[in-house]
């Protein structure tokens, strides 16, 4: 019996490969998808924000100041005025000005200049800014500290005084600001945290019920699927085969995309794999199911491709596919799930977005195999194996 | 032995097979002859487990199809009407795939692919995509598939519509050598020639019924050896029953305005006669064609109607 279904599986499988679009419907657009969607959204989210640090004075306390930078979390390249040019666009930076060291010395007020692309994302350049203040604050209390009142100041080129400087500067701070969220988090996902598991939903959803739906309906106009029934198959044989068949077609693209996205666009897939694993079988299980209902209630191929294409974006849409549904109405929210992509989208987002393990996706794919079972029964019960 | 008893299917208040049964040995082509919409398609449907049954039992060596129909399959190929293949495969993987649904494995899969490519003359074309083939070529691959696993029971259901001559002969000539082997083959069709030519018993059907059945000899003792006439023109029934009611050597077997088919009783200038004084009383006949006894006469006798009609 599972020979039987693992044969038929396997041969949608390989006629989807066979298929030209497919590397275009299953590779370049959805990549290109996360990318973009992506990019818009702030990129990987992931990694340190990019600072340039420009220093015109290139003093002591300059490099400390840059040092300082460095610890708030910055990926800093400092450069000299004279390499300024050579590096075409800049996101942001920070210019220390010519006399910066004299002038702290002499405790007379400095500018530093910060620079922001417009490109740039700007809650980054934001925190990015709060940080600049924390470095400067950091910078000061380590000079005041190591020049105490009624003492004479110390050169800074004096070896005595930057180690004792670097001794501060390298020292727990007193007072750590301690963090965290009142109760359950909800940050609003966004850049590849979004739209890796978006594009992963939205393109399984696409794929798999097309594809799966196409094959079914083909099969059916042109007596392919009589011919399988008079093969020495049971009847659930064939409906397994069929179901597997479009899961293979899911996971094939939930794959690509996950390989995809963490190697080739440095995405975030947070701290549990199994977990994310688990949501993608169960949305694969839920998307083959609906491929089978699709292909049992509609006649023509073209139909089938017609109608599946507009429901999937229709689901994706309101299941958090194109917008986080952490952005709209309440109403909105509850509406969109409905769509199985919203409780794929909710098993993602607990995984990448919120740090949760395992357990937080138990729920969500209980509810996506009920989809499963639901479509799967009344596809297997209208099914017919010809026209 | 197929054995089909009683078999009975409608689909809402259209009858489409009538209570048939037949049998059919080891090494033996049974057709299934009739125009289309005859039943003959329901008919095949049933023996190969798509279609259920309202009434009636379908049995292939013992084995019936309702109580074991994975065992009955197992014996059974099937050569429906469509081309059923996958265009984007090759015949090979096509056969493979085929092969492997039926039970095929490993090395026997390999040399019964061999074999059949090699049979239906497609081993040079085996690794092209199956959308490049011609017609004719795809109908040797349907065939092939049908016989892959040397099945008891071939069904084969109008295996060469569509398709050049030579093509024909080839599946034809691939049917007569599956039957040497002991195969017991249905075949449906509604070229006559075929069923002539290759059938060792023939079932007319026509409106879900077997209205006769036989070898080509039997069928034509059984309906007479006479010549069928048939006149078409403008004239009324009643003035055709008129003349022919006394001529002993006359049986109407349909009469209707313009158009009547008459069988005239075997002897010399029988029909000559006949025609000769429907002329003479002045009926307006505008064609005129005498069928000899063969299978077209019989099927015209039982249905009163033309085979492709």
């Amino acid at each position: 019996m599972l020979r039987g279904a693992l044969l038929l599986a396997l041969n949608d499988l390989r006629q989807t490969i066979k298929d030209r679009p497919t590397l275009f419907w299953m590779i370049i657009m959805p990549v290109g998808f996360i990318f973009l969607f992506g990019q818009m959204g702030g990129g990987s989210g992931g990694g340190k924000v990019s600072l340039t640090v420009i220093d015109e004075d290139q003093t002591y306390l300059s490099e400390a100041f840059a040092e300082a930078l460095g610890h708030e979390g910055f990926s800093i390249q400092r450069v000299g005025p004279a390499e300024r040019d050579s590096l075409g666009r800049i996101r942001r930076s920070v210019t220390v000005p010519p006399g910066f060291q004299d002038s702290l010395m002499h405790a007379q007020s400095t500018p530093v200049f910060f620079y922001v692309d417009p490109d740039a994302s700007s809650e980054a350049s934001v925190t990015a800014e709060m940080h600049i203040q924390r470095a400067s604050f950091s910078t000061l209390f380590s000079l005041t500290e190591a020049n105490p009142a009624g003492k004479t100041w110390a050169s800074p080129t004096d070896p005595g005084f930057q180690q004792r400087f670097a001794e501060i500067a390298a020292r727990p701070r007193l007072i750590q600001v301690a963090s965290e969220t009142a109760g359950r988090g909800r940050p609003v996902p966004s850049g590849m945290r979004q739209s890796l598991p978006a594009t992963i939903a939205l393109f399984m959803l696409i794929n798999t019920t097309i594809y799966g739906a196409v094959f079914l309906a083909t099969e059916k106009q042109e007596g392919i699927l009589a011919r399988i029934a008079s093969q020495p198959l049971h009847r659930v044989t064939i409906l397994g085969g069929k179901i597997l068949g479009a899961l293979a077609i899911g996971l094939a693209q939930a794959g690509i995309l996950l390989l995809a996205g963490r190697f080739l666009l440095g995405a975030y897939l947070g701290n549990s794999l199994p977990g994310l694993l688990l949501v993608i079988v169960c949305f694969g299980l839920a998307a083959s199911s609906m491929a089978l209902f699709w292909g049992a209630i509609l006649r023509r191929p073209e139909q089938v491709t017609a109608t599946t294409l507009v429901v999937a974006l229709f689901l994706g849409a309101i299941g958090g596919c194109w917008w986080p549904l952490e952005v709209v109405p309440q109403w909105m929210r509850t509406m969109g799930h409905i769509s199985p992509a919203a409780w794929a989208m909710d098993g993602f987002h607990a995984i990448i977005s919120f740090g949760a393990g395992i357990g937080a996706v138990v729920v969500p794919c209980l509810i996506l195999l009920g989809y499963a079972a639901v479509f799967f029964g009344i596809g297997a019960r209208l099914l017919r194996f010809s026209d | 032995m197929l054995v089909v008893e009683s078999l009975s299917r409608s689909f809402g208040s259209l009858k489409a097979v009538d209570e048939i049964g037949f049998q059919v040995k080891p090494g033996e082509i049974y057709g299934l002859l009739g125009p289309n919409g005859a039943g003959k398609t329901t008919t095949i449907s049933c023996v190969c487990g798509l279609l259920r049954p309202d009434r009636g039992t379908i049995e292939l060596d013992g084995v019936a199809l309702e109580s074991d129909p994975i065992a009955f399959k197992r014996r059974l190929g099937v050569v429906p009407q469509e081309t059923a293949l996958y265009g984007d495969l090759s015949a090979r993987e096509n056969l493979h795939f085929w092969g492997g649904l039926a039970g095929l494995t490993g090395g026997a899969l390999r040399d019964r692919t061999t074999a059949v490519l090699e049979a239906v003359g497609l081993t040079e074309r085996a690794g092209d995509a199956v959308r490049k083939y011609s017609g004719g070529m795809k109908r040797r691959l349907n065939l092939a598939i049908g016989m892959i696993h040397e099945p008891k029971l071939l069904l084969l259901d109008e295996p060469t519509v569509g398709i050049d001559i030579q093509a024909r002969l080839n599946i034809l000539d691939v049917v007569r050598e599956v039957v040497r082997a002991g195969t017991i083959v249905l075949y449906t069709t509604h070229y006559l020639e075929e069923a002539q030519e290759l059938c060792d018993r023939i079932g007319i059907m026509d409106h879900g019924r077997i209205l006769a059945e036989g070898s080509l000899t039997e069928l034509k003792r059984m309906v007479g050896e006479g010549e069928i006439l048939t006149l078409k023109g403008r004239f009324e029934p009643g003035e055709l029953q008129s003349i022919v009611a006394e001529d002993e050597h006359v049986r109407v077997v349909s009469l209707e305005e313009g158009q009547a088919v008459l069988d005239v009783g075997k002897g010399q200038g029988e029909v000559t006669g006949v025609l000769g004084r429907i002329l003479r009383k002045g009926l307006a006949v505008d064609d005129i064609s005498i069928q000899q006894p063969n299978l077209q006469g019989v099927f015209l006798k039982l249905t009163g109607r033309e085979l492709r009609d």
